[in-house]
């Protein structure tokens, strides 16, 4: 009766609204470095089989088509597109973009999972002691931990990743450390922790540090911030689409309601 | 009793059945690889056809060739290829023409055109909800950490080398499919009924859902009005047989 379809359709309000969500987000963090755009995927929701195809009718032939009435839509994920983001020149020497795949590894509150988190936002300082720290958030450290003397010139990292420096007084360039990435062989599944900070999960699998460059890892890029990867465009497009999909649905819960109605008005004295 | 209401009355439950794989398909417009369905009404035969007696001893002869009203007879997918859409991930596979993709759920084999693929921790091709994908051979797609090229014919390829080839099948029968929720749909017999297929295949794209708002608005509007008129009938049956029982032996 008119119930499931008030139902159905309601399922799709709720979905498409929840689409409108992670658009808005997206939207928001247009200009965010490093930020990766979410997808959201839908799936249909299960069916109600009146009869299944291929039963037999009263001739004893087995009916060609089956009788199924879809419940409506569910959310089956929102996905990370990883796709590349453009590269931004900033001159100033602590900036590290990662050309390719791989994030930083840094340490972030024990709290979360085993404190560590993995960022693509090479946005690096030094604090106090000359550590190599995140610029965002609560300056989390760079794992594994490179120190740069607070009085050191010239700071240099090359595509490999490898930090030197000129310290006063010295012609020689001194090694400070070399930058890592990790790679995971499901990106996709990392939770998303806000400030830029993925964490590991059972989903992602395991991660794998390399040197940038090695085993499909990307290389990094020395004054350079990796931008946002959200085409404004492509979102819109798809805010308008699933504007217009929401109000095709709230017609489904007019036309439901107005069944209920006419039908609960048959019976009149 | 009137035979009339209970016609008016089928006439009012096929449509609003029919309103509810309406309601379905629209709150599916953004499902990837959905295919809509349609609600197929059929004449009902009357009770003594159904039985195949004769209609002349236990029924009414006059009313024998009204028949039994109408019937929601079952529901049929329309499998007509729906839009393309670019995306700019290289495990979105689309498929251009008649044919599904096999994946593994559980014990079962079972068949989607969602081709939004992801690799899951063991490296294995699936689709976003964990399902394994297949290839030609009904086998599991391993792949190494890194880029992924999917060609036209399912061939990937992971640095120029040749890893696996996506499977992509074909059914005889197509009316037999039957959706399970999840974008994924079940066939009978499975292992025995698939044929390859030679439908291409365009990665960085995905296939929207085919319903198309304009008609499925309109045949909305269509049940609707089709169901207030019963409901009408309904109501002017009911106000003859209140005229009959009430007016007609009045006296004074």
């Amino acid at each position: 009766m008119a119930i499931t379809a008030l139902n159905s359709a309601a399922t799709g309000l709720r979905a498409l609204s929840t689409r409108i969500d992670v658009i808005a987000n997206n939207l928001a963090n247009a200009e965010t470095t490093a930020f990766k755009r979410s997808r959201m995927n839908f799936e249909d929701l299960m069916y109600v089989t009146l009869k299944e195809p291929g039963s037999n009718n009263n001739a004893n032939e087995p009916s060609p088509a089956g009788t199924f009435v879809g419940l409506g839509v569910k959310i089956s994920n929102t996905q990370l597109d990883l796709e590349q983001g453009p590269l931004e020149n900033t001159n100033r020497p602590l900036d590290v973009a990662i050309q390719g795949n791989g994030f930083f590894r840094v340490k972030i509150m024990d709290s979360v999972g085993d404190g560590t988190g993995y960022t693509r936002n090479g946005n690096f300082f030094q604090n106090r002691d000359g550590d190599v720290v995140l610029g965002m958030g609560d300056g989390y450290r760079l794992l594994p931990k490179i120190n740069i003397p607070t009085d050191a010139r010239e700071v240099g990292i090359n595509q490999e990743g490898v930090i030197d420096y000129i310290r006063p007084g010295q012609n020689t360039r001194t090694i400070a450390g070399q930058l890592k990435l990790t790679n995971f062989i499901n990106p996709q599944g990392l939770k998303l922790l806000g400030g830029s900070i993925y964490v590991q999960t059972e989903a992602s699998g395991p991660p794998v540090d390399n040197k940038p460059g090695e085993n499909g890892a990307g290389t990094v890029l020395q004054s350079f911030l990796e931008g946002s990867n959200v085409d404004p465009v492509k979102e819109l497009v798809t805010l308008i689409k699933t504007q217009r999909s929401f109000e095709l649905n709230s017609q489904s819960i007019q036309t439901a309601d107005q069944a209920l109605q006419t039908i609960g008005n048959l019976r009149r004295f | 009793m009137n035979y009339g209401l209970y016609l008016s009355a089928m006439g009012v439950l096929a449509n609003s059945q029919r309103q509810d794989v309406i309601a379905n398909n629209l709150a599916n417009a953004e499902t990837v690889g959905f295919k809509k369905d349609l609600a197929l009404f059929q004449e009902q035969r009357t009770e003594a056809q159904l039985r195949g007696r004769s209609p002349s001893r236990d029924s009414n002869p006059l009313l024998e060739p009204l028949g039994g009203g109408l019937i929601a007879s079952g529901t049929t997918l329309d499998l007509s290829q729906g839009p393309i859409e670019t995306t700019s991930n290289p495990l979105d596979v689309a498929i251009m023409g008649e044919g599904y993709f096999a994946v593994r759920n559980g014990q079962n084999l079972m068949l989607t055109r969602a081709g939004r693929f992801q690799v899951d921790r063991n490296g294995v091709l699936a689709t976003d909800s964990g399902h394994p994908v297949l290839n030609e051979k009904m086998a599991t797609i391993a792949l190494a950490p890194g880029a992924v090229n999917i060609g036209k014919d399912g061939i990937i390829t992971q640095e120029g080398k040749t890893v696996g080839r996506l499977g992509v099948f074909s059914v005889p029968n197509s009316r037999l499919l039957a959706k399970r929720g999840a974008n994924l749909m079940s066939y009978p017999d499975i292992e025995r009924s698939l044929k390859p297929s030679d439908a291409q295949l365009r990665s960085e794209a995905l296939e929207q859902a085919n319903c198309e708002p304009t008609s499925e608005l309109a045949a909305l509007m269509d049940s609707q009005r089709q169901l207030e008129a019963n409901a009408n009938m309904i109501r002017y049956q009911d106000q003859m047989l209140s005229r009959l029982v009430n007016d007609v032996a009045k006296i004074g």
